[in-house]
């Protein structure tokens, strides 16, 4: 029999997953209702859902140690992203592609997770922001050669966005929007193999689950919602 | 005395033949010499640039353009020759890819399968028809058209981007279009009057542009409404590509979308810079751009809006031999956009340059 204490954690967990899978479902119908007409525009799509699910992720689930709820959470984020991109038209995104971004989005799911019990939520966010927003506020830089190109490659293969496009093929700096507003796409640069990204990503998960000094769930910064 | 006249006749005819040559283009003779030992020199950094696999940068482009400008240089090397153009030839080979492209990373796949079947098609050899064949396929497959969710009142309808995207752009369709012409797509395919639509919507010309963003300098943007250096600027690499896309789509030279085109050259004509680019970007794609589409439209000289007329043959040679640097390379040492900061790239742009101002 079940303590009144165990069974009082277990609510609030629950109660806790199930918020946070509403209010991804909310954002998931968002997307089913707006079908892209052509395959790279499903493929832009599906990467800018992924982009919102691991972003939801990270504002609404609670740090946690157990490795348990960093697999349901990133599985949660994984089937979620298979489902809307199914219902709003990725159909047109053959199997494999689209095998290899639910991939990337579980590990990189489970990444921001593990990295959720070290640093503060804001870190993480300011983080991903900076990063994801690498090729646009360094344009400036660059297009006055203030910033050698070098760079240009590094930043990419710390880029989010590029993690999750290069399991399309999607050439997300050519995009009108990006092309547009940054000087990347009209740079030489090379994106990084898709191997050679997932391979990061589980030596850094491994790096993480095996340094358990490292994750100290109480170094959570204080005051935040858990 | 006879005989000694006839020795004399055979003797000079090459000077003849060479002056003659010289006359037709009215270039200036010291100049010319001074061009192909440029182009000599160009090709020789580049043989000292060539990876053991025949590859230059390990880029599918920048190996076919290198390859080019040895193919259809004054010597006219080819395969017989060894295997400084046999292994770029099989490099290029060994990236064809199932669905025709021929390419070696997802982003420039237009880029790289244009240039590559130019240069498989420079070749001359037979072997590589099928190859070209299906990368014909795979450019016209690029095509924005009513397959890919466009009609034809869209701005980007007929247009060709860089293949991993959905953005069309002049520089890309234009590269299509030369390597379309160049391995002789049919006259009567319907690829080229699509493409003539995305170009002509690219033009600052109300006249002949449905769209509403058009201005009337007659000049190029980068695509239907926008420029990289502002608002939808035209400027010189975009203007001469939009001209070189209308010829080499079969627009006669009396057309308004030409004559206007050739007008904003005219008006904006100087060696000193890509016009109306900013911090000197995209220079050597312009000066590429500038020999070929000046050779296609086929005048000599080119009188600016002041009177003055030019010989656009010397100038460029001029502006070219006082950029090259002293191991035979080119390189914009202003911006690095557009890979202009590639050794390589910029060479073999220059090369091919200088190999249509002396030929």
């Amino acid at each position: 029999m079940m303590s009144q204490s165990t069974t009082t954690k277990l609510s609030i967990r629950v109660q806790k997953h199930l918020g946070t899978a509403l209010s991804l479902l909310l954002i998931a119908l968002f997307f089913i209702f707006s079908r892209p007409a052509s395959h790279p525009a499903a493929a832009l799509q599906l990467v800018q859902l992924a982009l919102v699910l691991l972003v939801s992720g990270l504002l609404l689930l609670p740090p946690s140690r157990h490795i348990a709820d960093q697999l349901i959470s990133s599985l949660l984020s994984c089937v979620l992203l298979l489902v809307t991109g199914y219902l709003s038209g990725a159909w047109q995104i053959a199997f494999f592609p689209l095998l290899k971004l639910a991939m990337m989005i579980f590990l990189m799911s489970l990444l921001l997770a593990s990295l959720r019990c070290v640093f503060s939520r804001s870190m993480l966010i300011a983080v991903f922001a900076l990063l994801l927003g690498s090729p646009l506020w360094l344009s400036p830089l660059l297009d006055s050669n203030l910033l050698s190109t070098q760079w240009v490659n590094p930043l990419l293969a710390l880029n989010p966005m590029t993690h999750l496009a290069i399991s399309l093929d999607l050439d997300f700096l050519r995009q009108d929007w990006f092309y547009r507003h940054s000087v990347f796409g009209s740079l030489p640069f090379r994106y990084p193999d898709f191997g050679w990204v997932s391979f990061s990503y589980l030596l850094l998960l491994a790096v993480l689950q095996l340094m358990p000094k490292l994750i100290i769930f109480d170094h959570a910064p204080q005051g935040e919602n858990h | 005395m006879k005989k000694r006249a006839l020795i004399l006749s055979f003797l000079l005819l090459p000077l003849f033949i060479f002056n003659a040559h010289a006359a037709s283009s009215n270039m200036d003779g010291a100049l010319k010499k001074k061009a192909k030992r440029a182009t000599d020199n160009g090709l020789r950094f580049l043989r000292e640039q060539q990876a053991e696999d025949g590859s230059w940068s390990g880029s599918v482009g920048i190996t076919a353009l290198a390859l080019r400008a040895f193919l259809q240089s004054r010597r006219h090397y080819n395969e017989d020759d060894g295997p400084f153009i046999t292994r770029p030839v099989q490099f290029l080979l060994s990236h064809v890819k199932e669905d025709g492209s021929i390419t070696e990373s997802i982003n420039n796949r237009n880029y790289n399968t244009a240039v590559a079947i130019t240069a498989l098609q420079a070749t001359g050899n037979p072997k590589y028809k099928k190859v070209i064949e299906n990368g014909q396929k795979f450019l016209k497959g690029l095509q924005l058209t009513e397959k890919s969710g466009y009609q034809r009142d869209h701005k980007y309808y007929g247009g060709i981007g860089y293949g991993g995207d959905e953005r069309p752009d002049l520089s890309n369709a234009y590269m299509a279009i030369e390597a379309l012409k160049e391995t002789s797509v049919d006259k009567k395919d319907p690829v080229w009057e699509k493409a003539l639509l995305f170009v002509s919507r690219s033009q600052n010309n109300s006249e002949t542009n449905d769209l509403d963003w058009a201005k009337n300098d007659g000049g190029f943007a980068y695509m239907p409404g926008y420029s990289p250096h502002g608002d939808a600027v035209s400027y010189g690499s975009m203007s001469h590509a939009g001209l070189i896309s209308l010829l080499f789509a079969g627009v006669d030279r009396n057309d308004p979308r030409v004559q206007t085109v050739y007008k904003w050259i005219q008006d904006n004509y100087t060696l000193d810079s890509n016009p109306g680019a900013k911090h000197n970007q995209g220079l050597f794609y312009y000066y590429n751009a500038f020999a070929k589409s000046m050779k296609a439209y086929g005048e000599n000289e080119i009188t600016d809006s002041k009177g003055v007329k030019h010989n656009w043959r010397n100038d460029l040679t001029s502006k070219l031999l006082s950029l090259q640097g002293k191991d035979g390379s080119w390189v914009n040492q202003d911006s690095p956009r557009w890979w202009e900061g590639n050794k390589n790239l910029v060479t073999a742009w220059s090369v091919i340059a200088l190999n249509h101002v002396i030929q």
